[in-house]
């Protein structure tokens, strides 16, 4: 093991961990949008009562809901079921995924969010 | 006996480690429910003892082998899709490091992190999914601990066995 193995990893590292909070603070989304295969099959606004919905894909099932803030996965008849253990999201850039059944919860803004201008400068 | 034979002999062995280690490592539960793919990477320790053994060639046929063998076992078409995407970009992010005079726990950890880009690459790209790029850092920060320490363990095998086996 040489020194320039832990730089390498703390810098990987650290690259990670800020990717990883970046995701946590990005701006919230106002809908959400469930992609198939990359086919959008639904899509939801974030605010409102929570409706969910059973999705069928051609390689199994998931229960997706959204509402009340936020987007999650309740169930899946997958083997491997990291989407439902995935914690719910909402904001945008985040997404929940099924690998298996090539499902994909993510979160979209529509406008705006993207700061409040207060009128034009010169 | 004869070099060549000698190699032959000494990968055979590398690999069904390998194929052992990765098959064991499948039985068991995920590391972190949450992000799908994420393990130790037990097998990673030979194919890392094949480099330093017997170079590119070795690590390459050690990582077939691995792939292969435990696609076969586990008769998962999707599962060797992402096991050839992530050791194939792995092997091809540690060659060069070797050059670069990155000691073995460097090369792992490069390799662990490659390894988990290859995997999202294949899901966009094979399988339509593009979300799981929201995945990659979370798979990184598992990435680095387990690169690092299945380099070291590499390292301390390679160490103690190199002298018995060439």
């Amino acid at each position: 093991m040489k020194k320039r193995d832990l730089v390498l990893a703390a810098a990987l590292f650290a690259v990670a961990a800020s990717a990883f909070m970046a995701l946590r603070l990005l701006p919230g989304g106002t809908q959400a949008s469930v992609r198939v295969d990359g086919r959008l099959i639904w899509q939801a606004r974030l605010d409102g009562p929570a409706q969910s919905r059973v999705i069928d894909t051609p390689w199994g099932q998931n229960t997706v809901e959204i509402g009340e803030g936020q987007a999650r996965i309740l169930s899946a008849d997958c083997s491997n079921q990291s989407c439902v253990r995935q914690r719910a999201i909402d904001r945008r850039g985040q997404a929940l995924v099924c690998l298996p059944h090539r499902l994909v919860v993510s979160i979209e803004g529509s406008s705006g969010v993207d700061g409040i201008s207060g009128g034009g400068a010169p | 006996m004869k070099p060549a034979v000698q190699r032959l002999t000494r990968l055979a062995l590398i690999a069904a480690c390998a194929l052992a280690a990765h098959t064991v490592e499948s039985w068991l539960p995920p590391l972190f429910p949450a992000l799908p793919g994420a393990r130790l990477g037990l097998s990673n320790i030979f194919v890392l003892f094949a480099l330093l053994s017997d170079g590119w060639g070795g690590a390459f046929a050690v990582t077939l082998i691995k792939c292969l063998g435990g696609a076969l076992f586990s008769g998962s078409t999707m599962g060797l899709m992402y096991s050839l995407g992530g050791s194939l970009a792995a092997l091809a992010i540690m060659l060069p490091m070797r050059r670069m005079k990155f000691g073995v726990p460097g090369i792992s950890v490069a390799g662990a992190v490659a390894h988990q880009c290859g995997q999202v690459a294949v899901a966009w790209l094979v399988w339509n999914t593009p979300g799981a790029l929201s995945l990659l850092p979370g798979l990184w920060l598992v990435a680095v601990p387990t690169g690092f320490a299945m380099g070291l363990l590499a390292e301390m095998l390679y160490n103690r066995l190199k002298r018995l086996i060439g």
